[in-house]
């Protein structure tokens, strides 16, 4: 099979329409708060059983596409961020739809998540083999150095030092709470059985972004609501813009590339680390979380770019990195394809339809989204008496439907109250995600490096810094370190 | 425009009301089954686990003329998902699918809500051993070489695992070896085989499923704690040939929550018969490297009770790493 | 700046609770725990000694928003109604609490934003606008998506 008949095989009407059937279908249940490309791909899974390997590939990975940007839509518009990938942009967007800017916020979204999944996808192209090789040089000591910069980052997100402290150290301790994977002991658990497998990032995205933003709507009177705005601004205006910002999305997208090359450290990580990047080089970093329009291009582009470069390692060696991966690579299983560098020889058909149709996959998300966003943008038409019980009813089945546990509906509530009150008293939340995402990453990775270093003799430090790439990584940490005080000694005296 | 709002919430009303009131979960009277039927899987979409379900519920669909869901239920290392299968509905619309012996090395090392008697084994689909791999470059060729550097530095190599079952293979295979080693726990199978091809750990316990892409990437396997050599890969030794008498893995069963009535039991076991002997079935497992054994309702309970009685002195012998 | 202190000392306190806790642990499994628990604590004392230093000081700016109204009307009131809810679903299911609670929220809303009194014309458009969330939502998970959602006790 040569490439051109896989590319025709590609732009077939057949094809085409199942890679947007699939992109709708992730910016749906994107949108939706609590469901995400992970849970839309695991509804569709059995429908890929009937089709060809290649073609139910490419509809979940459609699904995957278009579930990264599903997420900012509802964000921008109603400070709900639909997928916790999408909490940066909820900052950043929703201060401009306040303005009345939702539309400009929109248009710059869906242009960075196209630039940001090109990226990605031309990485899965060309560079698949030397990268999952170097993917390979990631273990517990360097792993641990990276969840540490995206400790570090949160000093740069702004907020009082002190609250910011407590909410990442609140975050670090929720990720304990449950039964811990070394010793199988149960911590905080207080006897409740559903506590034991811990609290997952989800709920806590539900409960401190969607409940907590719906608790304060609720009392709301009429003159404090955002309306809908006619704004004239053209795709092309947003799209120079961009590019104009071009350090800023290649950034993106290659931290973006970076973090999703690594298994179990997730997405939501590079979208930080590259909203932090963009505040520490932009030249308004006080016009952060005032609706800035360049930290949504460096989220929104690096979660686009994860999108291909976790599928690097899950093809060239068959290590699922991520749930949505995991899945995907259950559908090839199931299709008795086997996963790793003989895929390549074994069933070229299969692998090259699929990565080249990735692509496809961003056109299909452009098109919906770029045209899309006139009749997204009606949301804010619609009165908040609607909207507000709306997305509470969504928010309770989305925390359900995670794993299906009523359980986790009552940890979104109390966080959500939590949230509120948060909200008010001026802590940050999002650095509380970071420490519910870095937690396990960070312990798992700490208790794994003095197992191993224990195992070799050595101390933990000097098994830390065997690797030249943990050194590298360490001095990574500490450069960023020193920007961050830098900048918040300039903040202060600003 | 008013006359047709009303007439629309009417409308919408009923429908709301109608979804109230019914449950998806089977039908009163009739012949067993006449609604839905839902598969809880006590782990995440994408493992084998789910593999093996999802399969199941297609076919036993078709099998029994009825729509079957599969639910995740994944945490706590299954013990949620279990948990969950063990208090349902004994009426035969809630079936559980997982890996045998989780349930049972949970039920010992845990303070779990189900005991093994909870559930009423139905039968078992395939029968996947365990095994010890070495990464890429490693300087174990076989397993002389592990016992050799194993008695010259104790607690020296590192063996990477994930669930609860992989960290019991890792300390029976070294009890068996006669060294002390040291397990490092990964949090699944894609971190696992990351550390493993990365030469993170000195080698990587993980069952046969494991044995292509490991291969593919560089490494080999040591052995495999099968009772014979598998069909699938005829090279691979087992432990028992290497002089070590070790037997463990992972079996699929599907279950039900005990106190099941006869005659839906018979139902099941009758359709399971079915669709378990057709060589269809067969095949698509092996098509998803998954090694099949069909074990029927008699068989199945005779097979685990004698896997039960030789894996608690095991899980015994070692209570305490489990604390 | 009170807000502040009670904020700073909630949170020593939970620490010091949490740290109780830790006693019964294996020690590696108490060590990442521990540090958290210590670093919230720290960042108490810490918030409490800055606001204290900076009032003496006089430099003291407030980024608090919150009163008495929006902690009553608009973090009370709502949270019980959605444990309210909560309770409902474990014991009749997703469908009929989730009427529940948009019936509920949308009388709330529109007499707190528009004034309006849940008279008898309101209550009707509220059980209008209940039907047709609940309905499409039932239309979308259990029938198109065919989604598992949340069963109480009753039904």
């Amino acid at each position: 099979m040569d490439s051109l008949q896989i590319l025709l095989g590609i732009l077939s009407p057949g094809v085409m329409l199942v890679i947007f059937a699939g992109v709708l279908i992730g910016i749906i249940v994107g949108a939706i708060p609590g469901l995400n490309g992970a849970i839309g791909i695991s509804l569709l899974l059995p429908i890929t059983f009937t089709l060809e390997p290649q073609i139910g590939l490419l509809l979940l990975g459609g699904i995957y596409m278009g579930g990264m940007y599903g997420g900012s839509i509802t964000a921008i518009l109603l400070n709900v961020p639909g997928d916790v990938v999408a909490a940066p942009a909820a900052m950043e967007g929703y201060p401009l739809t306040k303005q009345g800017r939702s539309k400009e916020a929109l248009y710059y979204s869906i242009f960075s998540s196209m630039f940001g999944g090109v990226i990605g996808v031309l990485i899965l192209i060309f560079f698949t083999p030397p990268l999952a090789r170097f993917a390979l040089q990631f273990g517990p000591a360097e792993m641990f150095f990276i969840a540490l910069s995206g400790l570090v980052v949160i000093g740069a997100l702004g907020g009082n030092i002190y609250k910011s402290l407590f909410a990442v150290f609140f975050g670090l301790f929720i990720s304990t709470i449950g039964v811990d994977a070394i010793t199988a002991s149960q911590r905080f658990t207080l006897g409740n059985i559903n506590l034991r497998s811990g609290i997952s990032v989800v709920p806590v995205v539900l409960g401190l972004f969607c409940l907590a933003e719906m608790f304060l709507n609720i009392g709301k009177k009429a003159n404090e609501v955002v309306t809908y705005k006619e704004q004239n601004i053209t795709r092309m205006t947003v799209i120079k813009e961009i590019l104009r910002h071009k350090m800023l999305v290649f950034k993106g997208s290659m931290i973006g590339t970076f973090v999703g090359l690594l298994p179990g450290v997730g997405t939501t990580l590079a979208v930080f680390l590259s909203y932090g990047e963009a505040k520490r080089v932009s030249k308004n970093p006080e016009l952060f979380e005032n609706g800035n329009v360049e930290g949504i291009i460096a989220a929104e582009s690096a979660n686009n770019a994860t999108v291909g470069s976790t599928m690097v390692p899950l093809l060239a060696l068959g290590v699922p990195g991520s749930p949505t991966t995991a899945i995907i690579a259950g559908a090839l299983i199931i299709h008795g394809i086997i996963l790793g560098p003989s895929l390549f020889v074994q069933r070229p058909d299969v692998a090259y339809t699929f990565i080249f149709g990735m692509m496809m996959t961003v056109v299909a998300m452009t098109v919906i989204g770029a045209f899309g966003i006139k009749y997204f943008a009606y949301i804010l038409k619609i009165k908040m008496e609607y909207i507000v019980p709306t997305v509470l009813v969504f928010t309770l089945f989305g925390a359900y439907s995670l794993r299906n546990n009523v359980f986790d509906i009552l940890i979104a509530l109390v966080l959500g109250v939590v949230g509120a009150i948060f909200k008010k008293t001026g802590v940050p939340l999002a650095p509380i995600i970071i420490g519910v995402v870095l937690g396990g990453l960070i312990e798992t990775n700490l208790v794994r490096s003095l197992t191993i270093a224990n195992a070799r003799q050595v101390s933990l430090l000097q098994y830390m810094l065997t690797n030249p790439l943990a050194i590298a990584l360490l001095a990574m940490v500490c450069v960023i370190f020193y920007v961050v005080i830098k900048m918040r000694m300039k903040m202060k005296s600003m | 425009m008013k006359k047709k709002l009303v007439l629309l919430i009417a409308l919408t009303l009923t429908l709301s009301l109608f979804a109230m009131g019914c449950n998806d979960n089977g039908g009163e009277q009739g012949a067993f089954p006449n609604g839905n039927i839902q598969i809880i899987v006590p782990y995440s979409a994408g493992g084998g686990g789910d593999t093996v379900a999802r399969i199941l519920a297609d076919a036993l669909g078709d099998e029994l003329d009825v729509q079957i869901n599969v639910i995740n239920r994944e945490g706590a290392g299954g013990e949620l998902g279990i948990a969950e299968i063990a208090a349902s509905d004994a009426d035969g619309y809630t079936l559980g699918v997982f890996g045998y012996p989780d349930n049972f090395v949970l039920e010992h090392t845990r303070d779990t809500d189900f005991t093994f008697d909870d559930l009423e084994y139905l039968a078992a689909f395939d029968d996947m051993p365990m095994g010890i791999f070495a990464g890429p470059g490693s300087e174990f060729e076989t397993i002389e070489d592990i016992i050799a550097y194993g008695e010259a530095n104790p607690g020296g190599i590192t063996i990477g695992e994930s669930g609860a079952l992989g960290l019991l293979h890792v300390l029976a295979f070294s009890d068996h070896l006669g060294i002390e080693t040291s397990p490092v726990n990964f949090e699944g199978g894609g971190e696992l085989m990351n550390a493993i091809l990365g030469a993170h750990v000195d080698l990587a316990s993980t069952s046969s499923m494991s044995h292509d892409p490991i291969m593919d990437g560089g490494g080999h396997p040591i052995g495999f704690a099968a009772a014979e050599r598998m069909d699938m890969f005829p090279d691979v030794p087992t432990f028992k040939e290497l002089g070590f008498d070790l037997e463990m893995g992972v079996s699929r069963v599907l279950v039900v929550p005990a106190g099941v009535p006869d005659e839906v039991k018979t139902v099941l076991t009758e359709a399971l018969d079915a669709i378990g002997n057709d060589p269809e079935l067969k095949e698509r497992f092996e098509n998803a490297a998954l090694p099949y054994r069909y074990l029927d309702y008699d068989r199945v309970n005779e097979v685990l009770q004698r896997s039960n009685d030789t894996l608690l002195p095991v899980i015994e012998s070692n209570q305490q790493r489990f604390e | 700046m009170i807000t502040n202190l009670l904020l700073g000392t909630a949170w020593v306190i939970f620490s010091l609770l949490a740290y109780t806790r830790l006693s019964s642990l294996p020690a590696q499994s108490a060590m990442f725990p521990r540090m958290t628990i210590i670093g919230m604590g720290v960042a108490g004392v810490l918030l409490i000694l800055d606001t204290l230093w900076k009032h003496r000081k006089g430099i003291f700016k407030s980024e608090i928003t919150l009163n008495r109204e929006i902690l009553i009307f608009q973090i009370m009131i709502p949270s019980l109604m959605l444990f309210a809810t909560y309770f409902m679903l474990r014991l009749i299911g997703f469908y009929g609490s989730s009427f529940f609670l948009v019936v509920v929220v949308f009388l709330y809303q529109t007499y707190r934003s528009a004034g309006v009194s849940p008279g008898r014309g309101q209550i009707l458009k509220s059980i209008g606008v209940g039907g047709i969330i609940t309905g499409s939502m039932y239309v979308i998970f259990t029938l198109l998506l065919r989604l598992p959602v949340p069963s109480g006790s009753l039904f």
